[in-house]
């Protein structure tokens, strides 16, 4: 792996393809949960293919390769977002409820539905990092430039939200 | 517990066109970098071009034409395979088909054939590819670089090349990327010679 990002920071398209091929797959279903379509998560990829090998000659660490991908697709998916003006800006609420640890059967028991409609952007991004990229908090606060309170915070909060959603759903069923 | 959300995640079907998107994607970024290949057919064909004011006429060929022969500088050892390979996108054994035509675009006249690709030692080409070779026909002109004689219709040759993103052919270098395939015993011969070049290919810095 190394020998390859080695050869695509010197211009190696090939090499950089086989790599990003590794990815593409993780690339997209995160984008898709951002998107919500299949074009613009293509579109996500494709950008992220483009700017992604446009700056690995600047990477200085080969071994984050793929954190470093990762954030370069959720800024990619952010990007289109907001040029397609669906995003709605976050209003922060106040945490009414922020638990110790992370309930088990609650992230059980979420749908990809949930996730793709109940949340908003910087939630996803945290969830997806969490319990798809299965980084750290601490990794995540590094990755998005937040503090790490803020990474908590908006993990609990949007776990919170799913936890509604889901409490609702099983009200309607009754 | 978080195996739930990534197999949740997972659901998400894969459309078939994802790895072409992320081909164009690295194509785009290459177009747009000054690329090793642009950067180096630069370096082959100025030398050619000043070369060309000092050309050596050969003479009439058989067919009347008078010939130039031009001569090109490299940046490295060509004649080093394990160089050649690392510097070259691809590396396969083809026939060629059909000659193309000439271009002079760049101020060098090139000469493009059809050739069908029997087999890969580096890259992973296949069907028909356009092959670009320096050199060609101008006027009552037969221009060759380094004397590398015109591909001709019909022959295998083992192919030595870059390929131009822009235009969607694959230069060959003069000389050393067009090697006529005498029989099917030469052709094992060098198909087991540029696998081991391919092995331990020293890319180009």
């Amino acid at each position: 792996m190394l020998k390859l990002i080695n050869k695509a920071q010197k211009g190696n398209d090939r090499a950089f393809l086989e790599l990003f091929q590794h990815y593409e797959q993780e690339i997209y279903r995160m984008a898709f949960v951002y998107v919500k379509n299949q074009n613009d998560a293509l579109d996500v990829v494709q950008e992220t293919a483009y700017r992604s090998f446009k700056a690995i000659k600047d990477l200085k660490e080969p071994k984050y390769f793929k954190t470093w991908l990762i954030r370069i697709a959720i800024s990619c998916s952010l990007d289109i977002l907001r040029k397609r003006k669906k995003v709605i800006p976050l209003k922060p609420e106040f945490d009414e409820f922020i638990p110790a640890a992370v309930d088990e059967d609650l992230v059980s028991a979420i749908s990809l539905k949930d996730l793709i409609e109940g949340l908003q952007e910087e939630e996803k991004s945290v969830i997806l990092l969490k319990f798809y990229q299965g980084l750290t908090l601490k990794e995540i606060s590094e990755m998005l430039h937040i503090p790490l309170g803020t990474a908590k915070t908006t993990l609990y909060r949007g776990l919170n939200k799913l936890r509604k959603i889901m409490e609702g759903d099983e009200a309607n069923e009754q | 517990m978080s195996n739930n959300i990534r197999q949740e995640i997972n659901k998400i079907e894969i459309p078939a066109e994802l790895s072409t998107r992320s081909k164009k994607g690295i194509e785009r970024a290459k177009a747009e970098m000054p690329s090793r290949s642009e950067k180096k057919w630069y370096f082959l064909a100025v030398p050619a071009l000043a070369a060309a004011l000092l050309f050596a006429i050969a003479g009439p060929d058989p067919f009347g034409y008078d010939v130039i022969t031009i001569q090109t500088s490299h940046a490295f050892d060509v004649s080093d395979s394990k160089k050649l390979v690392g510097w070259a996108d691809d590396v396969f054994i083809g026939k060629v088909i059909k000659n193309e035509g000439t271009r002079d675009d760049d101020g060098m006249v090139e000469t493009q054939f059809k050739v069908k690709v029997s087999h890969n030692i580096k890259g992973d080409l296949g069907g028909d590819v356009i092959v670009n070779q320096q050199g060609g026909y101008t006027g009552n002109t037969l221009v060759l670089v380094e004397n590398d004689q015109l591909l001709k219709e019909g022959e295998q040759y083992l192919f030595i090349t870059r390929h131009n993103t822009k235009g969607d052919w694959h230069t060959l270098v003069p000389v050393y990327g067009d090697i006529l395939i005498e029989n099917d015993q030469h052709k094992d011969a060098l198909i087991a010679k540029y696998r081991d070049a391919y092995e331990q290919e020293i890319p180009f810095e």
